[in-house]
């Protein structure tokens, strides 16, 4: 049984590397925030050191000596002071870093999602959605006719009343425009109005005709 | 159907003997009544103090001894029969089996560190560990009795051994000799035992305690102990872990 | 002395021939047991991460028992190393088979809990430097603080062949770092 550190060097290769360059540069941003905390910790404990020597100074009343300890001292707590004032510049710079990749992947779940969305579009192109409302139009005019004609009868039995209606109605009306004629002129008529007239007095004959044709039209359908 | 001379008269001894035995049974029967009427108004008797006293029966290892007592006296026993009333009633024939079985577990699992020698301490120790706080109390007398009822399982089982003070119990594979026996008895004294020590007590030769020491290294009873100091002998000493052990803690006690 | 507060957890320490390997096969796989048993026990209380097969390792506790004026020898020492290394409690740090690093939880289980404090406090899917793991603030109240950078590393190889986290190098200094991902590739 072998030692393992012999063959286990980091990062092995046969794995995919899901390491991004954007994860390198946090890392050594986290690296160097890492060396500034070794750092503050060495300042710290050679101010623990100072301060000892400046007691043991004052006891053996070396009063230089001493007053140069804490002067010391003074000198490695501004430099704490800035090793923090680095730190945070840092950890606002990881926070930074590391917000913008968040970013990053939000972006791209837009990006996806916007892609799909588009994919979905394509597929539903306006020609078919025409052609949809088309299909759905003829339908219900098909629809319509099957359901005319299984009406048809039905209809036809009480019509005469509605034909007599409007009948009246057309007459009210035709009666309507004759009074608004204005009246006629004493003069008479040219031979083309007089033709027009005749013609008037053909269509009233003709559509008693066509009723009279429809009227009978049920008798027929039994058969 | 025929009547001889010789047919009346045996059918008339044949009367007779059916009266006799008529007379016979019904004397039986009435002291059969009286005895199952003794026996029935006793064991409403000892089943109405067993219910009455369940509760101590169960949690009280003394009055659980007094209450055997009592039963053995009289010849009944109480805790051998697991499904009858009795156990029903007490669950007193439950407690001993489940017991016992939890003495062999524990002889079971100790014996590769011990090689099957168990102090009897150490064991009432262990069992009471194993069954938790919450179990009714049992003391050293309700584990030896409870090897009892396993060691009718057969030989080779497991056997109590009480020497100078101290009680054993012996889970081996194979009885000791009587070699073996004397060794071990020696060793309930300090714990470990050495050829120096078996010749002082029996003045053997080193060949003949060294075959004994060997066969109960081989069999897992004692430890060899090789840093032995001088004033301690300077000699391989031989120690029996349960037999050490109970004296360790009674030393820090 | 160091020992001070730490009582063995079995009874078998105080027996002197504990100190002496058994030549009983049964009764040495037993005491060996014992004796895994009482140096993850000693390690886990004083924090001890490594065992030197060493005169001075052998003079101390636990290999030491002063009450019982007992102690084992080098080769028992390393026997019960090699008995720990075969049950997973511990690694040959050299070739020479004289340092070793006690298991006194399995790098399994130390991943498990490096894993679990990175769930728990949303350091997944991000980078983290082993020496934050092993010293930062973040993990001052974790088990593993304090943990040395060796067997770190082996409970995140632990990791990466679970798929759950990559050890890896930045690209201006040589500090190891790790990136655990939420889900295994």
């Amino acid at each position: 049984m072998g030692s393992w550190f012999s063959r286990c060097p980091p990062a092995k290769e046969k794995k995919p590397d899901r390491i991004t360059d954007s994860d390198r540069a946090v890392l050594d941003l986290k690296a160097q925030r890492d060396q500034l905390q070794i750092h503050k910790r060495k300042l710290q404990s050679t101010i623990s050191s100072d301060l000892s020597a400046a007691k043991r100074f004052i006891e053996t009343k070396k009063k230089s000596l001493a007053l140069l300890a804490l002067k010391k001292k003074k000198h490695h707590e501004t430099l704490i002071d800035q090793c923090d004032q680095h730190l945070l510049k840092i950890a606002e710079l990881i926070s930074n870093v590391e917000y913008a990749q968040v970013q990053e992947t939000l972006v791209k779940a837009l990006e996806v999602g916007n892609a799909a969305m588009k994919k979905m579009q394509q597929e539903i192109s306006l020609d078919y959605v025409e052609r949809l409302v088309e299909e759905s139009e003829e339908a219900r005019a098909y629809q319509q006719e099957v359901n005319a004609m299984l009406f048809k009868d039905g209809i036809t039995d009480q019509d005469t009343d509605v034909l007599a209606d409007l009948r009246r109605i057309e007459e009210e009306e035709a009666q309507a425009v004759i009074e608004n004629v204005p009246s006629p002129p004493t003069a008479e008529l040219p031979p083309a109005a007089q033709e027009a007239v005749a013609a008037g007095a053909d269509d009233k004959a003709e559509r008693a005709r066509v009723e009279k044709e429809r009227a009978r039209e049920p008798q027929l359908v039994p058969a | 159907m025929r009547r001889g001379v010789g047919a009346a008269r045996f059918a008339r001894e044949k009367e007779r003997d059916t009266r006799f035995e008529a007379v016979a049974s019904q004397l039986t029967a009435t002291r059969v009544a009286q005895a199952r009427e003794h026996f029935d108004s006793f064991r409403l008797k000892l089943q109405e103090f067993a219910l009455k006293h369940r509760d101590r029966i169960n949690k009280d290892p003394v009055f659980r001894q007094k209450f055997c007592e009592m039963c053995a006296a009289i010849g009944v026993d109480p805790l051998i029969s697991s499904r009858g009333f009795w156990s029903r009633l007490l669950g007193v024939g439950n407690f001993y089996s489940e017991l016992g079985v939890q003495v062999l577990t524990i002889c079971m699992a100790t014996r590769p560190q011990n090689g099957g020698i168990l102090e009897l301490s150490e064991c009432c120790h262990r069992v009471r560990r194993l069954r938790g706080n919450l179990a009714p109390p049992i003391d050293e007398g309700d584990i030896e009795r409870a090897i009892e009822r396993v060691a009718v399982l057969g030989h080779g089982g497991i056997t109590v051994m009480k020497r100078r003070g101290k009680t054993t119990i012996l889970s081996l594979p194979d009885e000791l000799n009587p070699d073996q026996t004397i060794v071990l008895d020696l060793a309930h004294e300090k714990g470990h035992v050495s050829c120096r020590q078996l010749n002082e007590a029996f003045a053997w030769t080193k060949e003949r305690s060294m075959a004994v020491l060997m066969v109960f290294l081989r069999e897992g009873l004692v430890w060899v102990d090789t840093q032995v100091t001088a004033e301690e002998g300077g000699e391989a000493l031989y120690w029996f872990p349960s037999l050490a052990l109970s004296r360790l803690e009674e030393d820090d006690e | 002395m160091e020992s001070n507060q730490w009582s063995s957890p079995t009874e078998f320490w105080d027996l002197p021939p504990f100190f002496t390997i058994q030549p009983t096969d049964a009764t040495r796989e037993k005491q060996l047991s014992l004796w895994l048993q009482v140096v993850c026990h000693y390690c886990r209380a004083q924090r001890q991460y490594f065992i030197d097969i060493s005169e001075r390792m052998a003079d101390s506790a636990p290999f030491h028992n002063a009450k019982a004026k007992r102690k084992l020898t080098l080769d028992g020492l390393r026997k019960i190393c090699s008995y720990m290394v075969q049950h997973g409690h511990g690694v040959w740090m050299d070739e020479g088979q004289n340092r070793m690093a006690v298991f006194w939880r399995k790098p399994q289980e130390w991943a498990a809990a490096i894993y679990r404090w990175a769930s728990d406090s949303g350091h997944l899917n991000s980078v983290e430097t082993l020496f934050s793991l092993r010293e930062g603030d973040d993990t001052r109240d974790q088990d593993f603080h304090g943990l040395p950078h060796e067997i770190l590393l082996i409970a995140l190889q632990a990791l990466e062949g679970q798929g759950k986290a990559q050890i890896f190098r930045g690209s201006s200094s040589d500090h190891d770092g790790v990136k655990f991902f939420s889900q295994a590739a």
